[in-house]
């Protein structure tokens, strides 16, 4: 979210610290906050645990002429505010990656390490990050050479800064590298003519904080930069009257465990695979309100069980959270193998009838199906449409 | 060898000092800042990169092919001094004098002792 704000002097850079839960973020950013004698500001917290983020501003340095003015933030680590993390993420310039260097909590750090990487590809220059090794007061931390021989065993190429958030130790040096990663994209940028101009995209904690409730509706990336994040994946965590049928498609949402690093941009909007189903959305499926969202939800319920006797089992659709403020319909179904992988060219015969069957059937019921070898399967209980179904009032595509 | 953290006690015992700061030219920003007295060291962090920046361009204009040992600036009532890290051309120390109490000469040779010391 790097900008030029040229009315204030300044270049607005976003510094956000991520880690697994209680690996020291919001510690790290108070205690940078006691050593840059700034005020943090936390909208939230629940047993002290954040629950939106942490945030502090600071100005200083100096980049081509404007002062730089540094927006830090802390993102919740709670899986269950996995969208917010998501969202904050999306806006940073560089990344501080905490990682708890106790033996026990290592192998998390390294994991949480080894998913970072897709969130931060963007249209242009990367997103630079850098390893906070934290806790290493502990008595029970790992050694550093350990440490950095199992980052660079996956293939973890970023600089590692020791600090002991707990007393400071380290804190400011590893924020300040993390200010020059933030500046050598901003370097790139403009070197391509691309660094954005204007107010920064949040003015302060409270704006951040409306804008991550979604009381005041922003997209989470500019339409200027031409990149829209990819939204959360529906999960089961969808409140009731959000998923049809509400047991078994709940059920199937929990065992397809989308994950959000997987979801991606098609022609038709969105889509993400799971070892066992697929699950897609179209640019209309997207909504402000959950109440919004539902009605669209009830027009794929009719729209599919119309056509549920030519269709496979398995399917549901989700009203979920977007992890933007929004909600969006999903329509969810399982992966089965096509007429055209399952058949050597001796069982066309047979493939091409059961194709005419099933097209005999939709005529019956006026389903606007693309069938082909391609998006059929002969399953226990006959040919069945096994590909995503066209939305509810749109025209049949392949 | 000491980290930031360390080295700033031992800057501020030179006498004379008011401010001590590791500067990070890249960015501007101190990495460790302490005292300043009528310095504000932010401020000057900042500045004296510029100060930095524009020494070593010059001297690749003209040709110089030596390191920058340090640069010395003298005001009426103060010295100030600034000092690449050998160890990482990308810092610098920047230290602030009473000229009534400093002695620059002495001041130089402390610096440069502490300065090979500091590892970040």
């Amino acid at each position: 979210m790097t900008t030029l704000d040229e009315a204030s002097g300044e270049l607005v850079v976003r510094i956000v610290y991520d880690g697994p839960p209680l690996s020291g973020k919001t510690t790290s950013v108070r205690a940078l906050g006691t050593s840059l004698g700034r005020e943090v500001v936390c909208p939230a917290e629940e047993d002290g645990r954040t629950v939106y983020f942490d945030f502090l501003e600071y100005t200083a340095g100096w980049f081509e002429g404007h002062a730089i003015r540094c927006q830090v933030i802390s993102v919740p680590g709670q899986w269950s505010r996995r969208g917010r993390r998501l969202r904050l993420i999306d806006g940073a310039d560089a990344l501080v990656c905490l990682v708890d260097t106790t033996r026990d909590a290592l192998p998390r750090s390294l994991e949480h390490l080894r998913q970072l990487p897709p969130l931060l590809e963007r249209e242009g220059p990367p997103v630079g990050f850098l390893v906070q090794a934290n806790k290493r007061d502990h008595a029970d931390a790992v050694p550093m050479e350990e440490v950095r021989a199992a980052l660079r065993a996956r293939g973890v190429t970023a600089g590692v800064v020791e600090t002991v958030a707990s007393d400071g130790s380290g804190v400011r040096e590893c924020f300040v590298f993390a200010v020059r990663l933030a500046l050598d994209r901003a370097r790139a940028l403009m070197s391509d003519g691309r660094l954005p101009k204007g107010p920064p995209d949040h003015e302060g904690a409270d704006d951040l904080f409306s804008w991550l409730e979604g009381d005041a509706h922003r997209p989470a990336a500019s339409p200027a930069r031409g990149v829209a994040p990819a939204p959360l994946p529906p999960g089961s965590d969808a409140p009731v009257g959000g998923i049809w049928p509400p047991v078994e498609g709940r059920v199937a949402l929990h065992d397809a465990g989308f994950s959000p690093a997987a979801v991606a941009r098609t022609e038709a909007g969105w889509r993400v695979d799971a070892e066992r189903m697929t699950a897609t959305s179209t640019p209309e499926d997207a909504f402000a309100s959950f109440d919004a969202g539902r009605e669209r939800l009830l027009d794929w319920v009719r729209h599919l069980s119309a056509l549920r006797p030519l269709l496979s089992d398995g399917r549901c659709v989700a009203l979920t959270r977007d992890g933007r403020g929004g909600w969006r319909v999903w329509q969810v179904y399982p992966r089965l193998v096509p007429l055209a992988s399952e058949r050597a060219s001796a069982d066309l015969g047979e493939a091409a009838g059961l194709l005419r069957a099933l097209e005999g059937r939709r005529q019956e019921l006026g389903g606007r199906l693309a069938l082909s070898l391609e998006t059929i399967a002969n399953t226990a209980f006959g040919p069945r449409y096994i590909a995503a179904v066209p939305p509810p009032g749109t025209d049949s595509t392949r | 060898m000491a980290n930031a953290k360390d080295t700033l006690p031992k800057l501020m015992q030179i006498d004379g000092c008011v401010g001590a700061c590791i500067v990070d030219s890249d960015s501007g920003m101190m990495l460790a800042g302490e005292g300043g007295g009528p310095v504000n060291l932010e401020i000057a962090a900042a500045g004296n990169t510029e100060v930095v920046r524009a020494k070593r361009k010059t001297m690749g204009a003209l040709g110089i092919r030596e390191d920058l040992e340090d640069i010395l600036i003298s005001l009426d009532a103060q010295y100030h001094v600034i000092r690449p890290l050998k160890s990482n051309a990308s810092l610098f120390i920047y230290l602030v004098l009473d000229r009534t109490k400093a002695n620059l000469a002495m001041a130089r040779h402390q610096l440069r002792g502490i300065e090979a010391e500091l590892v970040v």
